[in-house]
């Protein structure tokens, strides 16, 4: 007799475990999924983001403080001259190695690299994701008085 | 589909071919038009059938995890199954080192027949069934089975430790799932006395409560448990989760078809939607009443008496309604061991089928 109820409670809580793991997942068809659509819909990226750099080209007194801070070496500058009439060639920034650590924006003297939002760094080739900065053409270079359409949160020390 | 009233569609095509060469209707012509049927019957019902279960298993596996499933190929991702079918198509067929050939490769086209052969029998519609056979049930189980051969030669033959694995547990399981299936099979052909189940649905023509399921409240006792019993033994019977030991990715790879590669393998994976949607239309014929609406319009005399699409509309509504439960159950249980499908089977299943089974013989006896 005892093993019989015991089988029947067996089938019961069976039956009743699946239809208990039925109502959980079932009313999930129903709800909004998460998935976010990404080349389409872009997600809300935090001011505190540290993506690729926003560099502003006449700022930058071509001192090297940035280069010789980064722990993988991956800025590379050329310039002509040095203060505030330096004339940049190419500020490099070799995005294969950078680890978005954030530390080439605190010793600059006048705060002009900055960690933006962007994150989108694709490419076919391993040069592709070496991005010059003394390119104006490049959407993240800002010179003279233009506004930076995006909050930038300092991480200078200073 | 052939319209039973009507002459068989393929004697139609074999007397046109005839024509058409000026010769007198002979068997090879009746062959030929019998193919000719059999490939409309593949175009019209096995791909989209198969294609459109593939595409609603994901989607509803996608939404079940909060994710949005294939939205990419086409609107909605509905052509996202012919995408991979071209995909499948276009890959390379691999026989590897040490299999043995003609096996090998005969295994999934014996399961890809077994699956879409039970189409065969089902009654979509008020004479919109292919054949009428009197042992249609006992020829749906036997198909069932026949798809196990094909499993176990895939898993034999294909020389690798996990496909073998897999046709071992796809026989133990077999055993096991065979004996309850079969016995809850019998309470409704047992109830109406036919084997055929286009008898069985018209058995249960008329509004909801004439429904094999709950036709009085005696018959209820002895045919919700073999609905269930039904139900869970053709979880098993289309290695659905969470009886998919014989595929069990996450142990087995992929089990029986682990060595497979391009159409071959697909013709493993379309047979498994085919399989849950024939089983479906099978439970949805022996229990739910078939092609018959639950208001009692198609009844005879009534207003839709033998109209097909109203028929067709309802066969429709009650298999992808169980259809869409087995997914929902493979999203949300786990898979058992192999010992407890067998403890399940043999201590659980069978014994509710006996008892279901004596109930309804008994029932019939007593009037
Ligand atoms: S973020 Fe760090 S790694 Fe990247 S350039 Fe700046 S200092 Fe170098
Ligand atoms: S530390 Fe600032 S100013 Fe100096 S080179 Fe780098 S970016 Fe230019």
């Amino acid at each position: 007799m005892m093993a019989l109820r015991n089988w029947a409670r067996a089938v019961w809580m069976g039956l009743k475990t699946t239809w208990i793991g039925l109502t959980i997942t079932v009313p999930y068809i129903f709800r909004r999924p998460y998935t976010l659509q990404y080349p389409e819909e872009i997600p809300e990226i935090p001011p505190t983001e540290r993506g690729l750099h926003v560099f502003e080209i006449d700022k930058c007194i071509a001192c090297d403080q940035c280069a010789k801070i980064c722990p993988v070496d991956c800025i590379t500058i050329e310039a002509e001259g040095k203060g505030k009439t330096a004339r940049i060639r190419t500020f490099e920034i070799d995005y294969s190695k950078c680890l978005f650590c954030a530390l080439c924006c605190e010793p600059c003297p006048t705060e002009c690299i900055h960690m933006g939002p962007h994150f989108d760094l694709v490419g076919y080739t391993r040069d592709e994701v070496i991005i010059d900065y003394a390119d104006r053409e490049n959407p993240r270079v800002f010179s003279g008085e233009e506004k930076i359409p995006y909050e930038i949160v300092s991480f200078s020390r200073k | 589909m052939i319209l039973a009233e009507t002459p068989p569609f393929s004697s139609h095509i074999a007397g046109w071919l005839a024509g058409l060469v000026g010769m007198e209707p002979n068997w090879l012509f009746s062959a030929v038009g019998a193919l000719v049927v059999a490939a409309v019957i593949l175009l019209l019902v096995v791909t989209p059938v198969g294609l459109g279960g593939v595409y609603l298993e994901r989607k509803l596996a996608g939404r079940m995890q909060n994710r949005r499933g294939p939205n990419r190929v086409g609107p909605y991702g509905l052509l996202q199954s012919l995408a991979d079918g071209v995909k499948l198509l276009a890959k390379e067929d691999i026989l590897q080192r040490g299999a043995d050939s003609p096996l090998f490769r005969f295994a999934p086209y014996l399961v890809f027949m077994a699956a879409f052969a039970g189409f065969v029998v089902l009654p979509f519609a008020p004479g919109l069934v292919a054949a009428d056979l009197d042992v249609g049930l006992f020829y749906f189980l036997a198909l069932i089975a026949l798809e196990t051969v094909g499993i176990v030669m895939a898993g034999w033959s294909s020389n690798n430790k996990w496909s073998l694995l897999g046709a071992m547990r796809e026989v133990a399981q077999v055993v096991s799932y065979e004996l309850p299936l079969g016995l809850a099979a019998m309470c409704p052909a047992l109830a109406v006395g036919s084997l055929s189940l286009v008898a069985i649905t018209d058995y249960q023509a008329g509004p909801i409560w004439k429904w094999l399921l709950w036709r009085d409240i005696y018959w209820a006792i002895a045919m919700v448990p073999a609905f269930l019993l039904f139900y869970t033994a053709g979880l098993a019977a289309a290695k659905r989760a969470p009886f998919d030991l014989p595929e069990a990715e996450s142990e087995l790879t992929a089990g029986f078809h682990t060595e497979y590669s391009g159409m071959r393998f697909g013709m493993f994976f379309l047979p498994e939607y085919a399989m849950m949607l024939s089983l479906s239309a099978v439970t949805s014929v022996l229990f739910l009443g078939g092609y018959h609406d639950p208001i009692g319009l198609s009844a005879p005399g009534k207003l839709f008496d033998g109209v097909w699409w109203w028929g067709l509309l309802w066969f429709f509504l009650k298999t992808t309604f169980l259809f869409l439960t087995q997914i929902a159950l493979r999203w949300t249980l786990p898979r058992i061991r192999i010992d407890q499908v067998m403890y399940l089977c043999y201590k659980v299943l069978l014994p509710i089928g006996m008892g279901s089974l004596l109930l309804t013989a008994a029932l019939r006896l007593l009037g």
